[in-house]
């Protein structure tokens, strides 16, 4: 889990210039929020998943960010989804050369966008292979799966 | 000289922060087509005068694969050249999209200097 994290820091540093820390206490703050997310699948010799899930306002500051561009642009507000497809994907790629080397093949799927309330995260922050982040004080979540699991790997 | 480029990608916000990047890089840029998956490609490919592709991997009905397999066996498409920007990790694939005859990969996330670099190396850097 110590590899994932450290993948989508440096992804959300290098693409949206945000800096997420991860949560210590695993406490999942401001379950009235609304939350765009994404998800995509993996498929080689280990299969599982990605989710990603922040904030609408998260979205919107990594999508300005990723642009150059200022939060209430129009484009921004479009592309907030797509934004974040786009950091779970790379996220996705950069995660598996970590964890199984540059010699393994995967094929990726297509991000998907979908909605969440923060309920909804707030339970699959509590189920296993999510990691809690914080940005800029909002939680944020990445949700991985693996089959076989990677611990079982080692 | 100004150059047409084709951007071939499924997001809007790749293809926004590519173009950004190559006007800052200062390429002499013509036209700026953007298609969002292979078969878009394409179909701009076969009414624009185009000078250099640059396409993603991973996209919908029609990958950059496909694209790359495409235009390498249509004579009038083969000698565009192109650059695959991807996620993509894996050494054997990266290498068979070289065997293939695509002129450089960039893994995403890339600087807006590699793009430049890139770019320059392949239209002949004779832009600022």
């Amino acid at each position: 889990m110590a590899e994932i994290a450290s993948v989508f820091r440096e992804v959300m540093e290098k693409l949206a210039f945000l800096f997420p820390e991860e949560s210590q206490s695993g406490e999942f703050p401001r379950q009235e929020d609304a939350f765009l997310a994404s998800s995509m699948t993996f498929t080689g010799n280990t299969r599982g998943g990605l989710l990603l899930a922040v904030p609408e306002s998260v979205a919107r500051e990594l999508t300005a960010n990723f642009l150059g561009l200022e939060t209430d642009d129009p484009f921004v507000l479009e592309n907030s989804r797509d934004s974040l497809g786009e950091i779970l994907n790379v996220t996705c790629g950069h995660m598996l050369t970590a964890l199984f080397g540059s010699g393994e093949v995967f094929d990726l799927s297509i991000p998907s966008p979908l909605s969440l309330t923060g309920k909804e995260v707030a339970i699959l922050a509590r189920k296993q292979g999510g990691i809690l982040f914080n940005v800029d004080e909002s939680p944020v979540l990445l949700q991985a799966s693996f089959c076989p699991p990677i611990q079982a790997q080692a | 000289m100004a150059y047409n480029i084709l951007l071939v990608d499924d997001s809007q916000t790749v293809k926004a922060v590519i173009a950004k990047a190559l006007i800052m890089s200062g390429v002499d840029l013509g036209a700026l087509f953007r298609a969002s998956n292979g078969k878009e490609g394409l179909e701009i490919l076969a009414k624009q005068k185009v000078d250099l592709v640059l396409a993603d991997i991973n996209m919908p009905i029609m990958g950059g694969v496909e694209l790359v397999d495409r235009m390498k066996a249509d004579g009038a498409l083969r000698a565009i050249p192109i650059v695959i920007i991807s996620t993509e990790g894996n050494v054997g694939r990266i290498e068979e999209l070289k065997n293939k005859g695509i002129n450089a990969f960039l893994r995403k996330p890339f600087l807006p200097e590699s793009l430049k670099q890139t770019v320059d190396a392949i239209l002949g850097g004779s832009h600022a």
